[in-house]
């Protein structure tokens, strides 16, 4: 797949979206490319991509199928990487990358749904929602809402986020390990030496 | 006096007006917890809501705060039933960003396990749906003949279930004395049985009147939910990881996806889900005979793995067919002793996306039959 | 009437049980019922729940019980002690105790119409065998109401299921149970027994290829109309937690449970009766019995017979319960309108036929 036409198809339709692209990982032969977006633009990509409009018509490489998507924080920043494949061709595959920065441990970041683009990830959206805490607009400026929880009622802060501090107490009952902090120190009791 | 047992005429009052009925977390029409908001038009369901998050046990935040060494114990928790799959996943992208090359025994003995664990998950499936359906003779002679296979794994590992026996660069330890043996027994065991399974069960009348043309994921929907596995097969979509992106050794093995003709029903109703993994089973079987027999001598591992390793920075993605579909594991390491992110990508999201849309215009009665039609893992969905 | 030994049924049962001249016929009723109840109702659940038991488990590759007593033969004693000792935690409304009431009356009602012998018939006349036939209608009926009582979802919808299955059986049940009338001239319990004989070839069932499928109907039609699996959609668990039962418990569920279980009995009893042969005992043994004047002999024989006919009918129909799978109420009631209701007045039309036929060649 030509990664170098596609980006520069991409950025006479979406100006200013795409940023920088890298290979992802170490896979051999062919590795796979990931694609950094502006975030704001990620929902145009989305649609663009989807359709397979860039692709000539032909539509064998609509990436029209969100495999995953994954939220991780890299430093201050949290990155949404966005895998895409497409269903008519399954070599196809690509990866967006977004980043928001949360300007405090407590504070909610916005990233675009596109749920509107690919329905599969709206349980993907919702867990990231919740355990990062960032909050999904849609296109026309919405944001979207999730009545169920993983986390219990009441739960304060984002517990996937670094930094994140472990409440001392939950429902009255102690934790009674204090857990290292998120950089992985090997003290804490017993914590440490992989026993499940 | 007497107004305490008078009731109001209002309250007696036969409503014929939608009915809501919330069911859950526990209830005998769920595999797991999870709940279910239905609006009901006397038995026919006219729109549902799920929610799940029940168990919600934060296992991504624990492998941030525990050392790589542990991670695949804790990835063998993924999903109760299909622990080896999560192992597996996770043991493959770590093995990619540390470029360990694993053993040619070693990817045997995992292939060994995966389809072992595909067998056992899949005769669960088929007992939880006898049950949900009434037919209890069922589900004792699957679970008689699943106990055969657990029995393996507790002679590999001591556990039946959770086996905990890959690691990064192999497996734990070698194959116990005579397991390649037993294999081979067992597995003659389950083509014989899969032949009862199908006199007792699969073509009974009653059971296809109430699995054929019920709960079908039209083919065109399997794409816009993203649904893989056994539940795409049967709506007639063959993508199959163990095909498309070959691992583990899977490349060498000479095995068809299951696909299933629509002989008695249409393409995916319940009944050819049920089929599907009928024969998914069959499938293993077969692979499992061939790679016990070609099983190499060998090492079983690169080295063990201490409390020390660690991986250099980078991040990786696999895939992995899991007894329920695609299953994902994105492993980021920024070459701390803890991992930075381990993020699964599990198959039953899909499905939950779909159950309103399925649930609707489906009687009560075919509820239970349809969810466990479905194969919901909610252990993973959840993590 | 006991034509064959002259005595009333009064006189026959007062000489059984011993009792002086001057004993009020109420109180021989009474304690009539009462023997009937405690020596053949409540040992025949014991026993079919039994077999139930052990031959369930041998089907699916289980031991079944053998904890309690020899060979776990006192399990269901065990069981019932254990439901009525529980401790009752939830009131209930008074509707939910007086359906239950009436479910339990509808079924115990017909306990005097059993017919368990020539001896034994306390109630034989010309609509005997539609008593009990009513009385399942008035138990749907009951058992419906108390589903709705209970409030929640599994009782509605476990209550409706109820009542359209015992619609939907009561015809097919009631047309095939004319077709025996037919055969036998009536439906007194003794004119069935007079037209049936001791070998098989003297059933009604093998009279002639209607009357078969009359009582095929017949048996079918009263899963339907009993909600016996696996035709159980009212108490299905999966989907509603065992429906109508799903908020009894202890002493209410052993209650309903032998309420149910009377239920089976009495049709599967009632089968035997019209088109299996009933209490005849074989190789011409009744009739040598009754001349012999042996009454003792003679019912204590009749009723074994028919007790052993009636389990091994029972028997057979658990175990197509426990291999089948529980089929959905809409087909269950599709089924009793579109095909057994059909076949049933085809068995009649046949049946009217075939004894024209007999009339006609004896007349002749």
């Amino acid at each position: 797949m030509e990664l170098g036409a596609l980006l520069s198809k991409l950025k006479e339709t979406a100006p200013g979206a795409v940023l920088q692209k890298q290979p992802f990982g170490r896979s051999g032969g062919q590795p796979v490319m990931s694609v950094w977006i502006e975030t704001r633009a990620i929902l145009d990509v989305a649609k663009v991509l989807s359709s397979g409009e860039l692709m000539g018509g032909a539509g064998s490489w609509a990436l029209d199928w969100l495999e995953n998507f994954s939220v991780m924080q890299l430093d201050e920043a949290l990155v949404a990487s966005w895998f895409l494949r497409s269903t008519k061709n399954t070599e196809e595959t690509l990866i967006l990358r977004g980043s928001v920065v949360p300007s405090a441990l407590n504070e909610l970041v916005e990233l675009p749904s596109v749920s509107g683009v690919w329905p599969m990830a709206d349980p993907f959206e919702r867990e990231a929602a919740e355990l990062f805490g960032i909050r999904f607009t849609t296109a026309n400026h919405g944001i979207r809402h999730w009545s169920t929880r993983l986390l219990p009622e009441g739960w304060r802060g984002f517990p996937l986020r670094k930094g994140y501090i472990f409440p001392t107490e939950v429902f009255g009952i102690l934790h009674s390990r204090p857990l290292p902090s998120a950089t992985g120190a090997s003290g804490a009791g017993s914590g440490g030496e992989g026993s499940a | 006096m007497i107004h305490e047992h008078l009731q109001e005429p209002e309250k007696e009052r036969l409503r014929t007006d939608l009915a809501s009925w919330e069911i859950g977390p526990y209830h005998g029409a769920l595999p797991a917890p999870m709940q279910l908001q239905l609006t009901l038009d006397g038995e026919v369901i006219v729109s549902a809501r799920v929610e799940t998050g029940f168990l919600h046990r934060g296992l991504e935040k624990t492998f941030e705060l525990h050392l790589w060494q542990s991670a695949p114990a804790y990835a063998d928790h993924l999903d109760p039933e299909g622990s080896v799959f999560g192992e597996l996943a996770l043991c493959m992208a770590v093995e990619e960003i540390a470029r360990i090359d694993v053993p040619e025994r070693a990817k045997r003995i995992r292939v060994i396990l995966s389809e072992l664990t595909r067998v056992t998950a899949h005769m669960g499936y088929v007992a939880r749906i006898a049950r949900s359906v009434g037919s209890d003779t069922m589900v004792h002679y699957v679970l008689r003949d699943r106990e055969k296979v657990l029995d393996l794994f507790e002679l590999l590992s001591g556990a039946r279930f959770s086996v905990n026996f890959l690691r990064f660069g192999g497996v734990q330890a070698d194959v116990t004395e005579g397991f390649i043996e037993r294999v081979l027994e067992v597995c003659d065991l389950i083509r014989f049985r899969l032949k009862e399974y199908n006199d007792l069960l699969t073509f009974n009348h009653a059971f296809l009147k109430r699995t054929v043309g019920v709960g079908i994921i039209p083919h065109g929907r399997v794409h816009h939910y993203g649904i893989t596995g056994p539940n795409a097969r049967a709506s007639g979509h063959s993508l199959d990881v163990r095909k498309v992106a070959p691992y583990s050794g899977y490349g060498r093995v000479d095995f068809e996806i299951p696909m299933v003709t629509p002989e008695y029903g249409n393409e995916g109703d319940i009944h050819a889900r049920f089929l599907i993994r009928l024969r998914e089973i069959a499938q293993s079987v077969e692979i499992l005979r061939q790679e016990a027999e070609a099983i190499p001598k060998g090492d079983f591992s690169v080295g063990p793995i201490d409390k020390d390793f660690v991986p250099p920075a980078g991040e990786a993605y696999s895939r992995v067919e899991s007894s329920r579909g695609l299953l994902g594991c994105h492993v980021v390491s920024d070459g701390g002793r803890s991992p930075r992110r381990i993020q699964f990508r599990p198959p039953t999201f899909s499905l939950l996306a779909a159950i309103p849309e399925l649930v609707r215009g489906v009687r009560i009665e075919d509820l239970p039959v349809l969810l466990m039609s479905l194969d919901l893992g909610i252990a993973e969905a959840d993590r | 009437m006991n034509e064959l030994s002259g005595l009333s049924w009064s006189a026959a049962w007062r000489v059984a049980l011993g009792l002086p001249e001057a004993a009020p016929q109420w109180l021989i009723a009474t304690i009539g019922l009462i023997c009937i109840y405690g020596l053949v109702i409540l040992p025949s659940g014991w026993m079919v729940a039994y077999l139930d038991r052990k031959l369930s488990a041998d089907f699916q590759a289980r031991v079944g019980p053998n904890r309690a007593g020899p060979a776990g033969f006192f399990q269901p004693l065990a069981d019932l002690l254990k439901l009525l000792q529980k401790e009752t935690v939830q009131e209930w409304s008074w509707r939910e105790g007086f359906w239950l009431g009436v479910h339990t009356m509808a079924l115990y009602s017909t306990v005097a119409v059993l017919p368990l012998g020539s001896l034994a018939l306390l109630v034989d006349t010309d609509m005997s065998a539609f008593l009990p036939f009513w009385a399942t209608l008035v138990l749907a009926l009951g058992t419906m109401l108390m589903g709705f009582s209970q409030g929640s979802a599994p009782g509605w919808f476990g209550g409706v299921r109820v009542a359209a299955q015992a619609l939907a059986g009561a015809f097919p049940a009631l047309v095939a149970l004319l077709s025996a009338g037919l055969q036998a001239g009536g439906f007194r319990w003794s004119a069935f027994a007079a037209i049936q004989g001791g070998s098989p070839l003297h059933w009604t069932a093998f009279a002639n290829p209607f009357q078969f499928l009359a009582m095929v109907v017949f048996i079918i039609s009263g899963l339907v109309l009993l909600g016996i699996p696996p035709l159980d959609a009212g108490l299905s668990i999966p989907d509603l937690h065992g429906g109508v039962a799903s908020s009894l418990y202890g002493r209410r569920l052993s209650l309903f449970q032998l309420g149910r279980f009377y239920g089976f009995f009495l049709w599967s009893v009632i089968t035997v009766v019209l088109f299996l042969g009933g209490w005849i005992l074989p190789a011409g043994l009744s009739v040598s019995l009754q001349e012999g004047g042996d009454w003792k002999w003679l019912q204590l024989l009749e009723l074994v017979w028919l007790l052993a006919k009636t389990y091994s009918l029972m028997v057979i129909l658990v175990w197509v319960a426990r291999v089948n799978p529980r089929s959905r109420v809409d087909q269950i009631t599709d089924f009793a309108w579109k095909v057994l209701s059909p076949f049933s007045l085809f068995a009649l039309i046949g049946a009217a036929l075939c004894a024209g036929w007999n009339v006609w060649r004896a007349g002749v």
